[in-house]
């Protein structure tokens, strides 16, 4: 019996022992040692890749600026390309005029505060990072020291800063009446006339697309009474007591939704000849600019691109999407449609989170000014202060190779520079 | 002799069976307020109807439930009977909240802008015509969810009677911030029990981004892009661990593709996965998937 005893307590000892074994290494974080030394040679890789994509985008470091921006846009030169850079710089400081000329009536508001403030749904943040402070600090000395050059060269009084597009048209002003003197200005000129008369087709296009609706007016406010009335009736089929009634009466409505959304889909077609005119206009406009894609000035490109792609933003001059663009019925792609299409992607939303940055970062490649004291670099402040600060103090391409892009998103990045390399270089 | 060999195997069969049970438990990261059965099955040989549901710990007391008015008490017994055979949850509460979530694009589909979006772009018509007989089948088999659906009030008043079920109604009467914390806890504990339809409901929640370590894995603090990569993962995950029901051709995840890429319209999803989306990108969202598989399989990731 004894023998039986011990022996039944040496097997169950043994069986223990193994199986705890076997427990421990479950339960053990997780062996990081393949994970490393297969992250060890991405990271070679990705080192690689971030390496050509900086010889890139970076080569065009000693045709930057001399000058501080201040001193750009506050100094003596008012050439046309000068009047241009500062409108570049009106265009981001747009946002600060709106909030000048609120506070016209509150002098004791705080621009970073209200700012933040305006970003955080009303609420105060207390912990403001420094490189945001100073990023925002020097976003409206900027922009301040260019309300006041372009108002003292205009002879306009500070106080008439009542909207906040002021300085912006005074410097398109000053821009068609500026006349042209080098080479690059006459080039550039070419080209600003060309997008002006792309952008006017547009405001063709969607006047007659405005007053084609209008004359449906009447009609499309009767067909949005009717369907508030049939969502009241589809709301109220949960207290029905039969569920098979209950869903007879909902397909019934269903039916009737659809039919009078078929109606105001039709009522905004906007088929009349004058719309269809304005259309063809448009497509042929379209069709033209995109041609001067091919070049290796980064202010045409930029213009161009960002007309093409029918964005004022150029965060999204990559590609972009609109549904105001399927509502007018153009069937053309944009310059970024196309390049998505060449890659045989039709998914929109991560393809742009490549091509987005792809393009800026070509803009920088062709000797756009990318600087951590740049417009575009102000630009990405602004848009991002929250989630990465630090695009208030790197350069562009610091930003997008050390910030806003993960390691592998940077080969995708690498790819389409290189296309574009390939369809828009010389 | 025979007797007391027998008696020696009988107690190494028992003693073993504890030990064993006793491994699968550290395994899971166990709450104290949940015990989910993990089930995971092999979907092969199951149809989607067939396979086990895990079954959420039921609330022990049941003077906790809600008092109902005699209409709801009503509608009660009609969803109840809609949803006798549940698939994804002994909890009503739950069952219902998946099933609205499945059948909300359909009705999608059927009115509203994405019909209107989506009409003549369809390519696959194959698919078109066969995912609007899934969704009038569905239409047909749970009517009073489908209305109650509509209507917005459903889950206001269904009682929930399993830990995670009353966790998820916390959490969808929470605004903003405050149900981040709750968000995160739920979310590591759908990917702990590899529970696809958990995934599917607070996978999006407010804690998304902060579940992990996303920035550290991804090497970047872009929201924009780290909250794309991480819905591409647990899509992924969804489709590895409940296949039949949740990744189906006829599934919400099939018609949240086909609304995007309406070209694509029918393609399974890795197809469609693989097909839509640049190489590093891929990259991005197979790292965080592996990640997530450790940490399903139980391992110590942050």
């Amino acid at each position: 019996m004894n023998r039986w005893v011990l022996g039944l307590v040496l097997v169950l000892s043994a069986l223990w022992w193994l199986l705890s074994q076997d427990t421990a290494q479950h339960s053990k974080p997780i062996n990081q040692v393949s994970l490393k030394s297969s992250e060890i040679e991405q990271q070679a890789e990705h080192q690689t890749i971030k390496q050509k994509l900086k010889t890139r985008a970076i080569q065009a470091n000693s045709s930057q600026q001399n000058t501080t921006p201040n001193e750009s846009i506050a100094g003596d030169d008012w050439s046309y390309l000068a009047i241009y850079r500062r409108l570049e710089w009106a265009d981001v400081c747009q946002r600060y005029y709106r909030f000048a000329v609120r506070a016209q009536k509150n002098a004791a508001s705080d621009f970073v505060s209200s700012f933040i403030k305006n970003d955080h749904h009303g609420n105060t943040v207390t912990a403001i990072d420094p490189r945001v402070e100073s990023g925002l600090t020097r976003y409206q000395s900027r922009c301040e020291t260019l309300k006041s050059a372009v108002f003292a060269y205009s002879q306009v009084d500070e106080t008439e800063l009542t909207y906040s597009n002021t300085v912006l048209l005074e410097l398109q002003k000053l821009l068609d009446t500026t006349p042209t003197k080098t080479k690059k200005e006459k080039h550039l000129k070419s080209h600003v006339v060309m997008v002006q008369v792309f952008n006017q087709a547009q405001e063709e296009l969607q006047k007659s697309y405005r007053e084609s609706v209008a004359a449906e007016s009447e009609k499309a406010e009767f067909l949005q009474r009717q369907m508030m009335a049939l969502s009241q009736e589809m709301m109220a089929l949960a207290e029905w007591l039969d569920p098979q009634e209950a869903l007879a009466a909902y397909e019934a409505l269903i039916t009737e939704i659809n039919h009078i959304d078929d109606q105001w889909v039709e009522s905004y077609k906007g088929k009349g000849e004058a719309y269809q005119n304005a259309l063809s206009n448009v497509l042929g406009h379209w069709i033209e600019i995109q041609a001067h894609l091919v070049g290796s000035d980064p202010d045409v490109f930029k213009l161009i691109k960002m007309a093409s792609e029918w964005t004022r933003d150029v965060t999204r001059m990559g590609i972009s999407v609109s549904a105001y663009r399927s509502e007018l019925d153009l069937y053309l792609n944009t310059p970024g449609e196309q390049m998505m299409e060449a890659f045989g992607i039709t998914s929109f939303a991560l393809f742009s989170e490549a091509a987005n940055p792809a393009a800026i970062l070509y803009l920088c490649g062709l000797g756009y000014d990318c600087g951590s004291d740049s417009a575009l670099a102000m630009q990405l402040c602004i848009k991002h202060y929250q989630e990465m600060p630090a695009a208030c103090e790197v350069s562009v391409q610091d930003f997008y190779f050390n910030h806003a892009l993960s390691p592998n998103l940077l080969e995708d990045v690498l790819t389409l520079y290189q296309w574009m390399e390939e369809n828009y270089g010389e | 002799m025979a007797n007391k060999v027998l008696v020696v195997l009988v107690v190494i069969a028992l003693l073993l069976w504890v030990v064993i049970q006793q491994r699968d438990q550290n395994l899971h990261m166990v709450s104290a307020n949940d015990n989910t059965d993990k089930g995971s099955v092999d979907t092969s040989s199951k149809t989607a109807e067939q396979i086990k549901k895990p079954s959420e710990q039921k609330i022990q007391n049941k003077s906790d439930e809600p008092i109902l008015s005699p209409d709801k008490e009503h509608r009660l017994g009609f969803l109840k009977q809609e949803l006798a055979t549940t698939v994804f949850s002994d909890d009503l509460f739950v069952e219902a909240s998946v099933h609205s979530q499945l059948m909300m694009y359909c009705e999608i589909f059927k009115a509203g802008f994405i019909r209107t979006e989506l009409k003549g772009k369809i390519k696959n018509k194959t698919w078109e015509d066969a995912y609007k007989k899934h969704c009038d089948a569905q239409r047909t088999l749970r009517p009073h969810l489908l209305v109650s659906m509509v209507s917005s009030e459903l889950l206001d008043w269904l009682p929930s009677t399993s830990f995670m079920g009353q966790k998820f109604k916390t959490l969808l009467s929470l605004n903003g911030d405050q149900g981040e914390e709750l968000a995160i806890e739920m979310i590591r504990l759908a990917v702990r029990n590899k529970e696809a339809h958990w995934l599917l409901l607070v996978g999006q929640s407010q804690g998304m981004l902060n579940a992990f370590n996303y920035q550290e894995w991804l090497g970047t603090n872009n929201p924009q892009y780290n909250r794309q990569i991480i819905q591409l993962a647990q899509q992924q995950l969804i489709c590895e661990w409940d296949p039949g029901n949740l990744c189906g051709p006829y599934s919400s995840l099939m018609a949240q593709n086909c609304w995007q890429t309406p070209s694509d319209c029918g393609i399974p999803y890795s197809e469609w996965f693989e097909k839509n989306h640049m190489p590093g990108i891929k990259k991005d969202v197979a790292l965080v998937v592996n990640r997530l598989r450790a940490y399903a399989r139980g391992g110590d990731i942050e």
